[in-house]
């Protein structure tokens, strides 16, 4: 007869259905007794069962929860927070770089002083945006709006679930 | 080239099946959706879905009643507070039970030592709803006589044979759960398994 396995490699083989595995299980007795008392531990193992939490585990992991704020929001305060960081970095980046913060200034007070060219002047890119590409100025305005309208619903969700779940 | 694609690609039928089957192989996908959205009786319809099997793995990794109601109960507020980072292409229970497992063993490190007492608690806590039911399969006896031989192993190897044979977990699951690869449960039930019966031999023995 050969060598015994190692008893963890010939159980694990057995159970995958290996032939040489399974043979070595016929002709061996020391290995057969093993693997049978591992079969009947399975046996009773697989009869145990969970126990039942205490009576009251719901009730007060919902009072729990209902101190907590709904997990929409705090998505929407994590990412709005991150939104207004990268919005104030991107900011001091482009008002830090050389010569930007002059030219800002320049701009500024020239827009505070002619403000009426300053509308002028917009109202003027405006027209001649619309009279040389009306169709796609206006596709994009459209699909803007959808975009931000889906988007704010999205996120407003919640509020339309609750007023649905309350009589 | 046509037919070679239609040859590769799945008809539509078969890509309904196999959505449909998507769908299916994720539960609790509703609740978790409105929950997230606030809606708490969703959140109490998955705690009640799933309160059980995190209870008792609580139980069977930290052996106290009090501690494993409290642990399971943590457990479950984390899950509602990290709701927003739950991928919802995996299985919830799963998802839960894996934080239930870092808060047990968290505590347990914190643990200094076992206290016997505790685990006499816990003898009398495990049998619970289903004594009646389990003690006409098994003679009672024998059945202290396993949960006392399983109590001695380690937080390791009673995790790993509760998800398998208490909970009857796929090892895969069980490997989502561990964070393992799922090559190595085999190995790992094996050696829990061969620990539990040297150690019923030797009580047998006493």
């Amino acid at each position: 007869m050969n060598a015994c396995p190692e008893l963890e490699t010939l159980l694990i083989a057995a159970a995958e259905h290996d032939a040489e595995a399974l043979a070595h299980l016929r002709t061996c007795p020391d290995c057969a007794a093993l693997a049978e008392e591992h079969r009947q531990m399975e046996k009773d193992l697989f009869r145990l069962a969970d126990p039942l939490p205490p009576p009251d585990f719901v009730q007060s992991v919902m009072a729990r929860v209902a101190l907590e704020p709904a997990p929409v929001r705090v998505e929407l305060r994590t990412g709005l927070s991150i939104l207004a960081v990268t919005l104030m970095g991107a900011t001091l980046a482009f008002v830090a770089a050389h010569g930007n913060l002059g030219l800002l200034g320049t701009r500024a007070a020239w827009a505070v002083v002619a403000w009426r060219n300053l509308f002028f002047a917009v109202s003027e890119a405006l027209a001649a945006l619309w009279s040389t590409a009306a169709l796609p100025t206006a596709v994009a305005m459209v699909g803007l709006i959808l975009v931000s309208t889906l988007g704010l619903r999205r996120l407003a969700g919640h509020r339309v679930v609750e007023a649905r779940v309350r009589p | 080239m046509t037919t070679l694609l239609s040859s590769w690609l799945p008809s539509p039928a078969a890509l309904g099946s196999i959505l449909a089957e998507r769908t299916e192989t994720v539960p609790y996908r509703a609740e978790v959706r409105a929950a997230r959205r606030g809606d708490r009786s969703a959140f109490e319809a998955l705690v009640r879905s799933v309160q059980r099997p995190v209870y008792g793995l609580c139980l069977r990794l930290l052996r106290t009643e009090a501690e494993a109601a409290e642990v399971a109960q943590e457990t479950f507020l984390r899950a509602y507070q990290h709701l927003g980072r739950y991928d919802e292409a995996k299985p919830f229970d799963l998802w839960v039970l894996a934080i239930a497992r870092n808060l047990c063993l968290d505590l347990l490190r914190r643990r200094s030592r076992v206290h016997t007492q505790d685990v006499d608690e816990m003898h009398e806590a495990l049998p619970s709803g289903e004594r009646s039911q389990e003690e006409g399969v098994i003679a009672a006896e024998e059945h202290r006589s396993l949960e006392s031989a399983l109590s001695t192993l380690g937080p390791d190897d009673r995790e790993v044979l509760a998800l398998y044979y208490v909970q009857k977990r796929t090892t895969k699951e069980i490997a989502q759960v561990m964070g393992v690869a799922p090559g190595t449960i085999m190995a790992r039930l094996f050696r829990a398994r061969e620990k539990l019966r040297r150690q019923m031999k030797t009580e047998d023995a006493q």
